[in-house]
């Protein structure tokens, strides 16, 4: 076959798609949005930020009705830290447009991604030594109607703050380290074939 | 919708449908890749500067987000065993079977070749494919010759023609 002969067939083509979509279908198509990894990775962080909000709000308002204004204002230090942090991201992640290299794009997305996981990381280890830290200064503050005198009870909570922190690992992992993982994958999956 | 969207999609329809449909197997998967194209292109819409044609840019941001899709997805039965979807109204059944073997044949070449072939098959310059594809002029012009003989090597061995 000419090279002719192919341009000629490929032409023909063009009756396939002769109508475009109409404007309906085209909003339709745009209000349900994207379905790529990254967006999917945006809708979790999104979740994640209001489920933060909700728990922390709670815990701040509880603390400041019980008087405990400095672990109170440290909560609500966090809380605000986190939202705008969620936001940043989301507005980073969101910012990123396809329209350069696809590997290129792909790069950006995972270097942005992998700092998040990092950071996610650094946030718990470092919550939870801060966790401890205002179990112990809050049972020497009496903030639980009685305080502990059995401290058995009290070791008993750090001893679950520790344990929550391979938990909170095995979360990152299921919320966002699987979507890493495959981005991952598909870069490395493009890389082979550049290569090649 | 962005006011000048819609007139954007009226002239550049058939690029979004013809990077889709060489890297789509079936209706289901052809629907969500030019619904992902749009979405990227309508998101993208605004900050276009017209630093290339807008053609161009089209075609690269619906090459990329087909190749980045094709990646998160697992793969399934391959090309060869499938049959092109969509194909209407053509007046010669001949014409439509070539069209046929033409995407049968294109989807057998790896998928960044497809990208190339597609470029060359719509008389985009070298400059041009360079420029959607992030290579060098001189690249193009390899790859172009390797390409084109690979697509008539398959055609012929498979179809005959």
């Amino acid at each position: 076959m000419k090279d002719l002969d192919i341009k000629d067939i490929w032409k023909g083509a063009d009756s396939m798609d002769a109508d475009a979509y109409a404007k309906p279908e085209i909003d339709k198509m745009i209000q349900s949005g994207s379905h790529s990894l990254i967006h999917k990775f945006v809708r979790t962080l999104v979740w994640e930020q209001w489920i933060n909000l909700l728990v922390l709000t709670s815990l701040v308002v509880e603390l400041f009705w019980a008087g405990e204004w400095i672990i109170g204002t440290g909560s609500l230090v966090v809380n605000v830290a986190f939202y705008v942090y969620y936001q940043k991201l989301k507005t980073n992640l969101r910012n990123e447009e396809i329209d350069t290299h696809v590997l290129a794009y792909l790069y950006r997305v995972q270097d942005i991604i992998r700092q998040f996981i990092r950071h996610y990381k650094i946030a718990a280890i470092v919550l939870g030594v801060l966790a401890m830290i205002a179990i112990y200064y809050l049972n020497e503050h009496n903030f639980y109607e009685e305080r502990m005198d059995n401290e058995s009870v009290m070791y008993g909570l750090i001893l679950g703050v520790m344990a929550a922190l391979p938990m909170t690992f095995y979360l990152i992992h299921l919320l966002y380290g699987k979507k890493a993982i495959k981005l991952k994958a598909m870069i490395r999956s493009l890389e082979a074939e550049e290569s090649e | 919708m962005k006011s000048d969207f819609q007139g954007f999609l009226d002239n550049n329809h058939r690029i979004i449908a013809k990077v889709c449909r060489i890297y789509t197997d079936s209706t289901d998967d052809f629907n969500d890749y030019y619904q992902e194209c749009i979405v990227q292109l309508w998101r993208s819409f605004d900050s276009f500067r017209g630093a290339s044609k807008l053609s161009t840019w089209t075609y690269r941001v619906c090459l990329n987000v087909c190749l980045s899709q094709l990646r998160s997805k697992k793969r399934t039965v391959p090309t060869e065993n499938r049959e092109i979807p969509d194909v209407v109204d053509e007046d010669s059944a001949l014409q439509e079977e070539q069209i046929q073997h033409l995407y049968k044949a294109i989807k057998l070449l790896r998928e960044s070749d497809r990208a190339i072939i597609l470029l060359y098959l719509e008389e985009k310059s070298y400059k041009e494919m360079a420029e959607i594809l992030g290579i060098t002029v001189t690249n193009v012009g390899a790859k172009v010759n390797r390409v084109k003989a690979q697509l008539k090597k398959i055609i012929d061995e498979r179809f005959g023609h």
